[in-house]
């Protein structure tokens, strides 16, 4: 994929889309609800209707049979003369059967009388209980119920009631046309409404794409502007994070590239420039040639110098880790000394060291040794004549301390934030001409992060620098690894 | 040319499925049972070929039904036991058990077999007679109301 494709944005067929699956899950979420909402109340609207109906034909069924029972015989005739005395109501029909089935009135088709009704509430009737039944159906309630008439134990014959109620139905589906048009209305609503909230969602998830996709393309100081406070404001925020903690990296490497090619740049220059000199020079004295010489092999010894540590660096951010074992600070700090001790004879500083028995550190003896020469080093180097360097260390706090500090020339206040900072010097004039790199506290700073420990440095009341390295204190009994 | 195979095969199928129809010659009937829920229901049964028509009606009548939740439309011991026909009158010969049925028994039993009988083109009647006697007027499928649906005025 190249470059400008890549920053293209991805086609996506609609179903793909978050907003997609947003506004369907959420739809149906709305109608599903809407759904039960409308149902819910229409059955149970029914359910009463259906027990009112029961309630009401039953009762009238009862007022008709007990009405019958007083009769010792049913015949059509006997049963039309008692139910003309009823006042039945109107709206239902009333059907009055014999024990064998037989039709002896009909309220609403005569045409039934004297025919059988091969009929289920007939048959529930005569078998002696009572039966309601009802339902909605084409716009109307079509309820029945029936009741055996009875004489003593005998079963004369049974009352049915029926009813065809149109008004409570129509009632009935205008509240859920009502419904259905309000739940529509609703739905429509509410499919808006989600549409627009996940259109503003989605979109600002594209928009924190986008930004990716810059930032990809090497646009390190681009920035989303957070809206809102919610969880994509966070990622954003974070997002804004990242990308200042890129942009400061890309930084830091290209100044790094640029400091260490100037660093290999200057002594090879220097080896160049007094290799040309002996080489041009015809008739050049033997004392001037040496001397040309000399200051060839010291550049040389500083480019490599600096080629080693540039190495060590290397290493240590590859995070290739030695084994560790039981070290003792004393014993690392007295040997330094003894190393430094020439350099600090002849730059007239003195050196000084309170060893302290018990402070021993679980770490690789050859970065132990590294921290503490650095550090001494150059608290030698950048001294004064008459200066001090003093290194003491002690437990404290579950932490073993390094504490080397000078009665040098000091670090100005300003600089001490950057001096972990690979090629960074206070004065540079005088670190290359004390043969310093600039590398030697980024490896301590490094070894010490490596070690699980941390380094501070602070201005000396009364002049001077120092260096305090707070390591880990190994857990009793643990060995080296 | 495979297409035309397969048409091919499925005629030669349905031929088949034809003669094996025409060779059976079943006849559909619908005998009426007792039912809980709606009291009488048809029920479908299909007479072998060669069954004289009536005499395979009575026969379905008097036997047990196929269909779960059916019962016949007699009690046990109420049978058909023959027949004849009169113009579009069926005079059917019961037993005795039936002749001793009473109330809504007897009315359903009698119901159903007027309803069975009366599906036969030629047949408007029924009527029951017990060792010659007649048991009761005779009675048409309009003498019967299988449902009491209302309708809105």
């Amino acid at each position: 994929m190249s470059g400008r494709e890549g920053r293209n944005r991805k086609r996506r067929r609609i179903t793909e889309r978050v907003q997609f699956k947003f506004v369907l899950s959420f739809f149906l979420l709305v109608t599903g609800l809407i759904v039960l909402l409308n149902t819910l109340p229409i059955a149970a609207s029914r359910d009463l209707v259906f027990k009112e109906k029961e309630s009401s034909l039953l009762g009238q069924a009862a007022v008709v049979s007990s009405s019958l029972s007083g009769l010792d015989r049913m015949t059509p005739d006997s049963v039309g003369q008692v139910m003309d005395l009823l006042e039945l109501s109107s709206s239902s029909r009333f059907l009055v059967t014999d024990a064998a089935g037989l039709v002896l009135y009909d309220s609403d088709q005569p045409a039934f009388e004297g025919r059988y009704a091969l009929l289920r509430e007939v048959q529930y009737a005569l078998n002696g209980k009572q039966m309601f039944g009802s339902r909605f159906a084409s716009g109307a309630f079509f309820s029945a119920a029936a009741l055996p008439v009875r004489n003593g134990g005998l079963i004369l014959g049974t009352v049915c009631v029926y009813e065809y109620d149109e008004a409570q139905a129509e009632l009935l589906l205008s509240i859920l046309n009502r419904m259905v048009g309000i739940s529509l209305a609703v739905s429509a609503a509410a499919l808006a409404l989600t549409v627009v909230f996940s259109r503003a969602l989605t979109g600002r998830i594209t928009r924190l794409a986008e930004a990716i996709r810059v930032v990809r393309g090497g646009d390190y100081e681009h920035r989303l502007k957070p809206e809102g406070n919610d969880e994509l404001t966070e990622l954003c925020e974070e997002f804004n994070n990242m990308t200042q903690t890129l942009e400061t990296t890309e930084q830091q490497r290209r100044r790094f590239v640029s400091d260490a090619s100037h660093e290999l740049k200057t002594p090879l220059a220097a080896i160049r420039l007094l290799a040309d000199s002996i080489e041009q020079s015809e008739g050049m004295d033997e004392a001037t040639m040496r001397e040309f010489v000399s200051d060839i092999g010291t550049e040389a010894d500083r480019l490599q110098r600096t080629t080693e540590k540039l190495l060590d660096l290397s290493r240590r951010d590859d995070g290739a880790a030695a084994p560790r074992t039981p070290v003792d600070l004393a014993e690392v700090s007295a040997s330094t000394l003894r190393l430094l001790a020439p350099l600090a004879e002849k730059l007239g500083v003195t050196l000084g060291c309170e060893p302290q028995p018990g402070c021993v550190i679980l770490a690789p003896e050859d970065d132990v040794y590294q921290i503490v020469f650095n550090l001494a080093e150059n608290a030698v180097k950048y001294n004064v004549e008459g200066g001090s360097v003093d290194i003491r260390m002690r437990k404290e706090g579950g932490k073993v301390l390094l504490i080397v500090e000078d009665r040098g020339i000091g670090i100005p206040e300003s600089d001490l934030p950057n001096i972990f900072s690979r090629f960074y010097r206070v004065d540079k004039a005088r670190s290359r001409e004390r043969g310093g790199s600039g590398l030697g506290l980024s490896i301590v700073h490094d070894a010490v992060a490596a070690l699980g420990g941390s380094i501070e440095v602070a201005a000396r009341e009364g002049g001077g620098t120092r260096f305090t390295v707070y390591f880990p204190e190994p857990e009793k009994g643990g060995g080296g690894q | 040319m495979k297409l035309r195979r397969l048409a091919a095969l499925l005629l030669c199928l349905g031929l088949l499925a034809g003669l094996a129809g025409c060779a059976g010659d079943a006849v559909q009937i619908s005998v009426w049972r007792r039912s809980e829920g709606s009291v009488a229901v048809p029920e479908s049964r299909r007479l072998p070929a060669g069954t004289e028509l009536i005499a395979g009606l009575a026969a379905a009548f008097n036997s047990e039904p196929d269909e779960p939740g059916l019962t016949r439309a007699a009690p046990e011991g109420a049978d058909i036991l023959g027949w004849r026909l009169e113009g579009v009158e069926l005079k059917l010969e019961v037993s005795q058990g039936w002749a001793e049925l009473e109330g809504f028994e007897r009315t359903v039993a009698e119901g159903c077999a007027v309803l069975t009988f009366c599906g036969i083109e030629g047949i408007e009647r029924v009527s029951f007679y017990l060792l010659g006697q007649r048991l009761g007027p005779a009675m048409d499928a309009g003498d019967l109301i299988l449902a009491a649906e209302m309708e809105a005025e």
